[in-house]
């Protein structure tokens, strides 16, 4: 963090006193890898007294030294998890926010670390496991039960009136962005502008938008936490589900429609017990279009970073070879009968 | 000009981030670069057998389709306004033959990113 491991411990330490208000230790630091915005740490921190007293190993997430986010990256986030935390969902318990850049050289946040194994290729491996799918459809309709307005969460902005005709809008924009056409990806968004459905101000909540098989944590085949709020923002909650479900996020394990690890019905079954909703299926077939042109458009963005040197890397202009596979996809989801 | 990171973009960063490391040499947490490299390495070779005459064809087809003349990218840019301002919706003449150049263009797109992504024959 542009510190030595014992500053970074020493500085975060009087920090600690100061918001504890007792004596504090805080030992090995290290370094989690991942993350090209905001860097992830290991540390331990014992607290004497109080209502935090005892030890925690927990993990820090800070804004990377390259400062490519706002500084607000890590305030917004704590909030969102915060607010998860609060309505039930199983995520890491967030502890403390400081912002103050002087203390660490950005803002950043504490939280309690969770233990277990994150990776979509490596998780879809252990075979089938409807107990996880049903318990992710349950949590995902505890986040789905945060909704507008909330004071806590103003800085998402308004919720849109009608959550397709947004995103398209959003996705053309971001093409444009790109400055090479995308003409499948146009197809697909032209397809979405047809198809759109009716707006249902009532199924408008919180969505977490990117909840997805490599973005939870599974120790001993049970959910630990759901992690990586960045992008969360109020949506038709059928956005959420559709992503999870979509093809182009089983990791190979097509058969299984819910994220790679079982079949739709324990997972749409979970989210329908804890939520009270229904699912429209027709609803849900038009988000998993929605998801398919998201996800290209994001892979030709990262690829846009390697290529106009902002970033090079390897990792990122490989992204870029992801979207024809997605816009296959997209042109068979999207073909109509012509009456031209 | 294509969208994606070309063959000689590719094989020149894979370069970079190998280095003059030999693959045999990498530590545990490397395995996942000489992964990523052998992939790049992998699409730029088959990038680089591209035949030029097959995407003139493409633009030939394209340009019969719209019927109006150009090189590929204008005729792309021009394409992407027309599907946007729904020129080319299912109650046109063309919408049939404009999903069959989109499908046969991801087809050969997808042959060089990821063949073993192509359907099965």
């Amino acid at each position: 963090m542009g510190l030595k491991p014992e500053e970074a411990c020493e500085r975060l330490r009087k920090y600690l006193v100061e918001v504890a208000g007792c004596a504090v230790e805080v030992s090995g630091i290290q370094r989690l890898s991942g993350g090209a915005i905001q860097e992830n740490w290991t540390v331990q921190v014992n607290v004497a007294d109080g209502e935090w007293a005892g030890d925690h190993q927990l993990v820090l997430r800070k804004d990377a030294a390259s400062g490519v986010a706002a500084s607000h990256g890590r305030e917004r986030e704590f909030a969102l998890l915060k607010a998860a935390h609060r309505a039930g969902v199983k995520v890491p318990e967030p502890c403390f926010l400081c912002d103050d850049p002087d203390v660490l050289g950005a803002p950043f946040f504490l939280m309690h670390q969770v233990r277990g194994e994150a990776a979509g290729h490596r998780l879809i491996k252990q075979g089938e496991n409807t107990d996880l799918a049903r318990e992710l459809g349950r949590q995902l309709a505890r986040i789905h039960k945060i909704v507008a307005p909330r004071d806590d969460l103003g800085f998402l902005g308004p919720p849109p009136m009608d959550p397709a005709a947004a995103a398209i809008e959003r996705y053309r924009v971001d093409l444009d962005a790109l400055g090479s056409p995308m003409p499948v990806l146009e197809w697909g968004l032209a397809w979405l502008q047809r198809q759109a459905p009716e707006p249902d101000p009532g199924g408008i909540v919180l969505c977490h938008r990117d909840y997805r098989t490599g973005n939870y944590m599974v120790a001993d085949g049970k959910l630990t936490g759901i992690l990586d709020w960045e992008f969360a923002g109020w949506g038709d909650f059928h956005e959420d589900i559709a992503w999870f479900c979509a093809k182009c996020w089983r990791f190979g394990a097509s058969d299984f429609e819910a994220g790679g690890i079982a079949g739709r019905d324990p997972f749409y079954d979970g989210y329908c017990e804890e939520s009270g909703r229904t699912i429209d299926p027709g609803r849900i077939a038009y988000w998993e279009v929605m998801a398919h042109v998201r996800w290209a458009v994001i892979a030709a963005q990262q690829a846009v970073r390697h290529l106009s040197g902002a970033e090079p890397s390897l990792e990122l202009a490989l992204t870029g070879h992801v979207v024809p596979e997605l816009e296959l996809e997209i042109l068979n989801m999207t073909k109509e009968q012509s009456h031209g | 000009m294509d969208d994606r990171p070309t063959a000689a973009d590719l094989l020149e960063t894979a370069s970079r981030l190998l280095g003059d490391k030999r693959l045999e040499d990498l530590p545990d947490d490397r395995r996942y670069d000489a992964l990523m490299i052998a992939n790049a390495r992998a699409i730029a070779g088959r990038m680089a057998q591209l035949d030029s005459a097959e995407v003139e064809k493409e633009r030939d087809r394209l340009a019969v389709l719209m019927d109006v003349g150009g090189e590929l990218e204008s005729l792309k840019r021009e394409l992407i306004k027309k599907i946007r301002s729904g020129a080319y919706d299912p109650a046109s003449r063309q919408y049939a033959e404009l999903w069959e150049w989109l499908y046969a263009v991801t087809l050969r797109r997808l042959g060089e990113s990821n063949p073993r992504a192509l359907p099965r024959r």
